[in-house]
């Protein structure tokens, strides 16, 4: 199945990206045009279909589908599959190093014009590696920027030193760590910032932001 | 009460009828013992304080897993008022609670200002409040959140000269929601703080 979806040339130069990986600052984290963009533009044809339900708290205003193993959509359960498959976890394992992946967790979000994620670490017993797939094609003056945070010596947030634009198919994983503080910067105008994101965990959770 | 209580609130407030009836609104509610006090301060008073928050140095508090927002000393002039030995009499009769002394402190929040209901916060018992100098549209965000353990909460829609009082623990809690975008170059100008009480 990787074949269908994954770009070739990633699975030739897993070493250099596994360097990359774990040598990129504040905490170990890769973006890369993972998948084939034609079938990412089917997928978001699918996605834009999905029941998304309003989420608002005191660290979120977005909207959510439910956990896509349990939607009942021929392209997104292929998606699912493929995501949770021993093949690409083994392959995540590969390009970070962390070992002892096998559940996957998946949504898609939509943060709409004021919408925002303030910062957290996302640390979860299970949680090993966090991913977003963009979907979304923004400019700066759009916001919903991923934003990584420096820490000081206790793994306080200090200040945001890295700044991810949201790019269609672009995919970006990072290591879940006491370190991996980030947020998403308010989105400041009417499009809409459209992502599938989760967890690869040791093992299956239910737990959502 | 004396003169000098009188010259600056409402006189309806130094009333012993709404101070009861005050008492029984904030006791009444089991779950999130809180009452906002509106028209408060006397309209003299609250012009002259906007004018001293808006000249006062503010310095950005920022620890990004907490809170965002801008805070400087609070006024003199609502010090002396805090400190009044009628004052602490007024808000023991509204909350039942024996005043021993307090802490506050001037802020304002504008957009991307906020605070987070984060786990390392320990509170401890107290009663909280929050004065309003101006007036402020939900919208925007920015508005306190109370929030109980057993997930009920209620929103307050602050308002300029309220006062709003809450009893605060581990089991009530409040934050202040995100400011948005759309809030541009408005503040929401607050004197926040804590009542501590006598054992």
């Amino acid at each position: 199945m990787l074949k269908n979806w994954i770009n070739q040339l990633h699975l030739k130069n897993i070493s250099k990206l596994n360097k990359e990986f774990n040598t990129n600052k504040p905490f170990p984290y890769l973006e890369l045009e993972l998948f084939k963009k034609a079938k990412i533009k089917q997928l978001l044809n699918e996605v834009k279909k999905l029941n998304f339900e309003e989420k608002d708290s005191d660290l979120f205003y977005l909207f959510q589908t439910k956990d896509f193993r349990s939607i009942d959509n021929k392209l997104i359960k292929e998606f699912y599959s493929l995501i949770s498959s021993r093949e690409f976890l083994d392959l995540i394992e590969k390009i970070t190093g962390v070992k002892g992946l096998n559940a996957t967790d998946a949504a898609s979000l939509i943060f709409p014009d004021t919408g925002y994620l303030l910062p957290h670490d996302d640390r979860l017993s299970t949680r090993k590696i966090a991913y977003i797939l963009n979907l979304s094609n923004f400019k700066e003056k759009d916001g919903g920027q991923l934003e990584f945070f420096s820490t000081d010596s206790n793994n306080n947030p200090i200040k945001v030193v890295k700044s991810i634009t949201p790019k269609f198919n672009n995919f970006i994983i990072f290591k879940v760590s006491e370190k991996s503080f980030h947020q998403v910067n308010e989105v400041l105008t009417n499009k809409q910032r459209i992502t599938i994101g989760g967890w690869f965990n040791e093992q299956y959770t239910s737990k959502s932001y | 009460m004396n003169n000098t209580l009188q010259n600056l609130i409402n006189p309806d407030y130094l009333n012993n009828e709404t101070i009861k009836r005050a008492r029984a609104s904030f006791l009444s509610n089991n779950f999130l013992p809180n009452i906002q006090l509106q028209s408060f301060l006397k309209e003299n008073t609250l012009k002259s304080l906007q004018k001293e928050m808006k000249l006062l140095s503010y310095s950005h508090s920022y620890k990004p897993d907490q809170h965002s927002y801008f805070t400087a000393s609070t006024p003199e002039s609502f010090i002396s008022l805090l400190e009044s030995k009628d004052f602490k009499e007024l808000i023991s009769g509204i909350t039942g609670i024996k005043i021993k002394d307090f802490f506050c402190e001037a802020l304002y929040f504008g957009h991307k200002n906020y605070t987070l209901l984060s786990d390392k916060d320990k509170i401890k018992e107290s009663t909280a409040f929050f004065f309003d100098l101006n007036d402020w549209n939900i919208k925007f965000g920015g508005y306190n959140w109370l929030l109980n353990n057993q997930n009920e909460n209620i929103i307050y829609h602050p308002k300029a000269n309220s006062l709003l009082i809450v009893k605060q623990s581990n089991k009530l809690r409040s934050t202040i929601k995100y400011i948005n975008h759309q809030a541009k170059d408005d503040k929401r100008f607050i004197i926040k703080g804590y009542f501590t009480q006598k054992a």
